[in-house]
């Protein structure tokens, strides 16, 4: 009976949905989603010309080809599976350099995605050489590691069986926990931010180097030369950012001193000096044995002791693998649907607003059509040999993604995604909009080399900044998080530099059109900051308060910026 | 019934939900206590060097202790000025096993819990910033000088506003015409919007409205201790701290519900007592001239204050006559008008190592909600109908709250 409702539901769904987006606010969104920003001018012209003629596929797969949207997947990514902001060990240009590690390695045309997660998961050495190690925090114990790897990587939300069996899914029982969290058991996490801490390390791996040590600690020849030899430099205080390039030196050093060049090259004040302190988190594995893995825990007074199995037991675990290699590879390849499931759902999370599932986390057993849409995408995801890219343009090219948005905040809707609910710009998207675009500043024309990502680094510096300023504490893409606040309002309103950007842009428009006419000064600010035209009420309204026969100041241009800029419209999609 | 069920369900769900969110549902009963200072003492404060000083011990070192009106207690030589109000403060013993100090923070800040990869917890400030916020106040619920925790799964209405040293929350005199104009040129441009409808935008628009009548009105004066005198100034302590607790003053005076503070550098893994003493005199400071105001304001018995790092630091003093970090007994103090009778909770034995009735955090979080009237059992639901809640223990601490 279920089944036959929920296929009526699907036969249904298409007469249910709303209608299509107009192409202003389609190009709008896909620009916020694709490129964390809003289009120029010029691009918006393009994209909506592409989406009247009904070439919407053209625009995708032009955008999709570009650089700044596998910029945009690589810091979605990291930001999905690196430690909460609030717990992680590294500045945030330390997890830049991971966006670009993940960009330039897993997220190729072809990729197989559960490269990536096994990896991420199995990750080992020192994070100057394996920058997958930051998908890990210092101060993380094996029981939030195990909460948020399932969450994360699973749709599964372990963490609730800590301490109980899980309320919601009670098949889920605490054993399960916790012998999920004994596959981190065997993890040596150092962070290396001083002498004394390399000598402790240098100790470590003097019993490496040890051949009876080294079948316990299972580490890889490559591993031990690699760390040795950072160790080497950094004792000589020649650290092994002279053998890096210069994205994989920038945000990082020692504790012991900020290296010349780097206060040199990026005008380090004080507080950049402290804030580069990047200490470099070494991660190994001391137990090898899963067999020996035990973990003891209490609960209500109870003692319990659990051993490394995986959360569906279908299978003998292998005595010669490492624990999390066999966790990474049961994650990713022996049970895929649950890692795809929570792929398709963090990718819908990102390109709609919301998962199929809410929470986003949890997409275990869940029942009904959404869950029957979550499906359908994750087959196609393995179908696609866990292309990532395919999932995406799948979501993009869906009538799901193409719909108008809903001007009522109506719960009921994400039932069936028969409207899109309006969205609001995140800091990222606010701040890169009133900025140069990546591509800009990467054909900035200087002629050595790669300084054009030197500009990109400094720049996010100042970013993150302006982003810490509108969006003072650490927000993520949570519904709690979407609304505005008082602080962003007070922020936009009153920061110099926003003011300066609204004076600036005023300014040269009003260079730029006064001798042509008002419309076209209102067609471009509408354009740059809503991504449309302006109504006709608009254009009477503004025309009115305009006067291009005066001076700048007596014109009333900065006031009808200002105005575009601290509307609500400005901020959302 | 699941939360999916919820998610489905109908509108009997939905006005539950909703109730469970609503301002009635906060307030368990009109509580005295107003305002709230959350004092963060970032790095870890040695409770040795603070309200459990172990004088004539091995481990106490070279801190000597001062009398205080709590039967038998002694707090450390630099703590003269709060020793004198000791009988309207609470010192707490709390024990973790959280050594770490972004967790740690976390966990304090939170009011014992611990992070979570599914969700975010409110911090303290928030919780009181969300069950007490006066809508009719232009000024933000909640206010934080140099930052601390979100407001978590409660939204972002409750995060508090971070004020740097400098930040008067007034906009620089060449801007402010053009702004004053720019703000009723946009009061008219919202009619013409064809935003106008949208839920979202209304909302934005509250936010806004409110943010320009705090910028352009006299609201922001708050923020603003330049008409202060010198000597008023002086009596806090001067610039950084001294003008932060000056600044809560003045918050406090404008009723903003939550206030957030912080004294860092209390990481003293070498050489303590050199440097703790000025450390502890800046604190001291600070705090007793808030108190000694607030006391001539008529507003100390509105007024809970509550000190505390995020963890403690071993009795035993190490090899570089430093302390390390030592959850086990993470000192908390409480002070108030409102607590008529000084308390000492726990007792860490003569050297300082033993836990002999020690408190959670939780608990301490249990108290300090329902002192100032917000329940502390409540629970807000989730966008999927998931009951969470804001204090993770449904008892408090005998004699308090």
């Amino acid at each position: 009976m279920t089944r036959i409702l929920i296929l009526l539901l699907l036969l249904l769904l298409p007469s249910l949905q709303g209608a299509e987006a107009n192409p202003d606010s389609l190009a709008r969104r896909i620009y916020l989603d694709l490129f964390n920003r809003i289009p120029e001018v010029a691009e918006y012209e393009e994209a909506v010309k592409l989406i009247q003629e009904k070439k919407y596929e053209l625009l995708v797969n032009k955008m999709m080809n570009d650089q700044e949207y596998q910029m945009t997947l690589a810091s979605k990514i990291v930001n999905h599976y690196a430690p909460p902001k609030e717990i992680r060990t590294h500045n945030f240009l330390s997890y830049k350099i991971l966006e670009d590690h993940v960009r330039s390695k897993y997220i190729g045309p072809k990729s197989d995605f559960r490269t990536f997660v096994l990896d991420m998961m199995r990750a080992r050495g020192i994070a100057a050489q394996n920058p997958m190690v930051l998908f890990y925090s210092f101060d993380e114990t094996k029981e939030l590691m195990t909460g948020r790897f399932s969450a994360q990587v699973l749709g599964v939300p372990m963490k609730c069986a800590q301490c109980h069996d899980h309320k919601i899914h009670p098949d889920i029982v605490h054993d399960q926990f916790w012998s999920m969290s004994t596959f981190f058991m065997g993890m040596d996490k150092k962070l290396v931010g001083d002498i004394q801490q390399l000598k402790k390390l240098e100790g470590v791996m003097a019993k490496v180097s040890d051949k009876k040590a080294k079948k316990t600690m299972q580490f890889e020849d490559d591993e031990v030369y690699k760390i040795n030899q950072w160790i080497a430099l950094e004792k000589e205080d020649k650290n092994i950012y002279s053998s890096l390039n210069e994205m994989q030196t920038y945000g990082q050093s020692m504790g012991h001193g900020v290296s010349d060049y780097a206060i040199e090259e990026y005008d380090l004040d004080d507080e950049d000096k402290v804030m580069l302190k990047a200490p470099q988190l070494f991660i190994g594995e001391y137990k090898k044995a899963l067999a020996a893995l035990t973990t003891e825990y209490e609960l209500d007074g109870v003692k319990f002791s659990s051993t490394a199995s995986h959360f569906k037991r279908d299978r003998k675990l292998s005595e010669n693998i490492r624990p999390r290699d066999s966790f990474s590879q049961w994650m990713a390849y022996r049970e895929p649907l649950y890692m795809s499931r929570a792929v398709a759902n963090w990718v819908t999370n990102w390109l709609m607003g919301r998962g199929w599932i809410m929470p986003a986390y949890d997409t275990y057993k869940v029942e009904g059509p959404n869950a029957v849409q979550l499906d359908k995408l994750a087959q196609g995801f393995m179908r696609s040999k866990f292309n990532v890219h395919v999932l995406v343009k799948t979501i993009l090219m869906s009538p799901t993604y193409r719909l108008a948005n809903s001007i009522k905040n109506d719960e009921e809707k994400f039932t069936f995604f028969k409207a899109r609910r309006l969205r609001h710009l995140n800091g990222d998207q606010l701040v890169n909009s009133l900025n140069r675009t990546p591509k800009q500043i990467l054909a900035d024309n200087d002629s050595a080399a790669g300084s054009g990502m030197k500009k990109l680094y400094k720049i996010a510096v100042y970013k993150n900044d302006l982003v810490e300023k509108i969006f003072p504490v650490s927000l993520d893409d949570t519904e709690a998080s979407y609304r505005g606040t008082l602080t962003q309002a007070l922020k936009l309103s009153t920061d110099k530099d926003f003011l300066n950007y609204t004076n600036k842009l005023a300014q040269q428009s009003y260079d730029r059109f006064r001798k042509h006419s008002v419309e076209k000064f209102l067609d471009y600010i509408f354009v740059k900051l809503y991504t449309r035209k302006p109504t006709k009420p608009e254009i009477a309204f503004f025309k009115a308060k305009l006067n291009f026969s005066k001076s700048f100041r007596s014109s009333g241009s900065f006031e009808t910026v200002w105005t575009l800029m601290n509307s609500p419209e400005m901020r959302l999609y | 019934m699941n939360r999916r069920t919820m998610l489905k369900g109908g509108a009997a769900t939905l006005s539950g939900m909703l109730l469970a969110n609503s301002t009635l549902a906060r307030r368990r009963k009109a509580g005295k206590l107003k305002h709230f200072v959350f004092v963060r003492l970032g790095g870890g404060p040695s409770q040795m060097e603070l309200w459990d000083p172990k004088p004539g011990n091995k481990n106490g070192g070279e801190t000597k202790g001062i009398k205080t009106k709590i039967g038998g207690l002694q707090f450390a030589e630099h703590l003269a000025g709060m020793a004198e109000y000791s009988d309207n403060m609470a010192v707490i013993r709390t024990t973790s096993r959280i050594g770490e100090h972004m967790l740690g923070t976390y966990y304090v800040g939170s009011g014992g819990f611990g992070p979570s990869p599914i969700l975010k917890h409110p911090g303290m400030c928030s919780v009181v910033g969300w069950g007490l916020n006066n809508e009719s106040n232009d000024l933000p619920p909640v206010v934080s000088i140099g930052g601390s925790m979100s407001a978590g799964f409660l939204g972002n209405a409750y995060d508090p506003y971070v004020a740097g040293g400098d930040v008067k929350l007034a906009i620089s005199g060449s801007y402010k015409s053009k702004v004053v104009s720019g703000d009723n040129m946009r009061k008219q441009y919202y009619n013409v919007s064809p935003y106008s409808k949208a839920d979202d935008f209304n909302e934005e628009i509250k936010h806004q409205s409110r943010a320009s009548r705090l910028t352009l009105g006299i609201s922001n004066k708050v923020f603003d201790t330049s008409t202060e005198s010198e000597a008023t100034k002086e009596s806090y302590g001067g610039r950084g701290f001294g003008n932060a607790c000056l600044t809560a003053r003045r918050l406090i005076m404008a009723g903003v519900p939550a206030v957030h503070l912080q004294l860092g550098g209390w990481d003293n893994h070498d050489g303590i007592f050199a440097n703790i003493g000025t450390r502890v005199e800046t604190l001291d400071k600070g705090i007793s001239q808030l108190v000694k105001d607030l006391k001539a304001l008529g507003l100390y018995e509105q007024t809970l204050i509550m000190v505390a790092g995020e963890f403690g630091r071993t009795p035993r003093i190490n090899n570089t006559d430093g302390r390390d970090h030592y959850p086990r007994n993470t000192p908390v103090a409480l002070i108030s008008g409102a607590i008529k009778k000084g308390i000492s909770v726990g007792n860490s034995g003569p050297d300082g190592t033993k836990q002999d009735n020690f408190v959670t955090m939780g608990a301490v979080s249990h108290s300090v909600y329902k002192m100032m009237g917000i329940s502390p059992t409540g629970q807000v639901m989730d966008m999927a109908g998931r009951p969470l809640r804001y204090c993770p223990s449904d008892t408090g601490i005998n004699g308090i709250g």
